[in-house]
């Protein structure tokens, strides 16, 4: 039982932090459309401009010890979309957190399509367990089907919606122009 | 003359931090709560468990194949299925004597989930042959995935059959030639395999069809 509830509160742990960052991302989207035209959304990108590569490390760590926990810890079995997603996933860490030391802005060119694939990933496994038999076939795969999901947490919250929600997060971010305000 | 302004490393240092705790913070409280797998094979409180012994006997089916034109299984008896309900009483799966029907399902597949009510539906709805029998087997079960316990589910849907909680090896399942879930396999009266179907059938109308086809009422 005590499992079972550890189990549960890392699933809304987890949650939690996915839909804080589609939420964040929803909101650097809005401050780099209005940057111009109110000045709390440029200074928001300002601020998040300068630290655009360490907040992508960031949703990129935390979206990948999630990642092992639920297959290492609480023993979901990944289905091959999920693997195809942790492949996108995953050495975003280490390209990010290279490119971080590095101070390599320029990283961005490669990480932002590597990261819209990953969520074109995401977004087909999340429709294909709502609607499963319209995208796949009618049957369950003998092994793990990818239809079949461990849980759904406040009747949407999967594990592909959370990893959406990382990727999304992380192209938004990387989105960011540098500098919004200039010299005079 | 403008202010000297921070590095952008002592800048970026706080981030860094939170970064490196978030994940640490994550990856311990996960290695020291989470961790232990149910076992599925252990009676609850009131002597319900998800997974039984099963013994097989005779000649395993061969794996239905959906794509070939027809079934090599039809015509030829399956093996006999000796098992346990979610309570541990007996059932045996015995191919002849009467029609019968057996459901495969597994309680994660949502397709499986589709396709139960359907049967439900179909067998309070009077159609289904009154020489027909109907038995299910719970397989593929994980303790991880959704719709976890079967024995539950089953309940609510009032699902009540005969049913065999297959082993955690899925020998009943793997006997009986499932390529997939769900499955359902239709017996002749001589125990011959009359037809096998794997997927939803979709409504309580196409199961009644594709039951009264296999058994040539139709």
């Amino acid at each position: 039982m005590g499992d079972e509830m550890d189990q549960f509160a890392f699933q809304r742990f987890f949650s939690a932090l996915a839909l804080l960052a589609l939420g964040g991302a929803a909101v650097l989207l809005a401050a780099r459309l209005l940057r111009h035209r109110i000045v709390p959304a440029a200074s928001l990108v300002d601020s998040f401009g300068h630290f655009r590569l360490e907040a992508a490390l960031l949703v990129a760590a935390v979206a990948t010890a999630g990642s092992l926990y639920m297959s290492e810890v609480a023993h979901y079995r990944p289905c091959h979309l999920c693997w195809i997603q942790r492949g996108f996933m995953y050495p975003l860490v280490v390209v990010l957190a290279l490119a971080v030391w590095r101070k390599a802005t320029g990283v961005r060119r490669f990480v932002v399509p590597w990261a819209i694939l990953g969520l074109g990933v995401s977004t087909y496994h999340y429709l294909l367990e709502w609607f499963p038999k319209q995208l796949e076939t009618n049957v369950c795969d003998i092994e793990v089907p990818c239809s079949a999901f461990p849980f759904r947490l406040w009747n949407f919250v999967t594990l592909p919606f959370m990893a959406g929600c990382g990727f999304l997060f992380i192209i938004s971010v990387l989105l960011l122009p540098l500098e919004t305000r200039r010299n005079p | 003359m403008s202010n000297p302004q921070p590095s952008r490393s002592r800048k970026a240092a706080p981030i860094i931090a939170v970064a490196v705790a978030a994940v640490l913070g994550a990856v311990l409280i996960a290695v020291l709560t989470g961790g232990k797998k149910n076992d599925p094979a252990a009676a609850d409180g009131s002597g319900v468990a998800q997974v039984r012994p099963v013994t097989v006997t005779g000649t395993p089916l061969p794996k239905l194949d959906s794509k070939a034109a027809t079934d090599a299984a039809v015509g030829t008896k399956p093996p006999e299925l000796a098992g346990q309900t979610f309570t541990g009483k007996a059932v045996s799966i015995v191919p002849g004597g009467k029609t019968k029907l057996v459901v495969f399902v597994a309680h994660w597949c949502p397709h499986c989930r589709a396709e139960v009510p359907r049967i439900v539906q179909w067998m309070a709805g009077g159609k289904k042959p009154a020489t027909l029998d109907v038995y299910a087997v719970s397989t593929a079960v994980d303790p991880t995935a959704v719709n976890y316990p079967p024995s539950s589910w089953f309940d609510t849907e009032k699902f009540i059959v005969p049913t065999i909680a297959d082993d955690d090896k899925q020998s009943a399942a793997a006997a009986w030639g499932l390529p997939g879930y769900p499955y359902l396999v239709l017996l002749n009266a001589d125990g011959t395999v009359a037809a096998r179907s794997s997927g939803e059938l979709g409504s309580p109308e196409a199961i009644d069809a594709w039951v009264r086809k296999g058994l040539g009422l139709s």
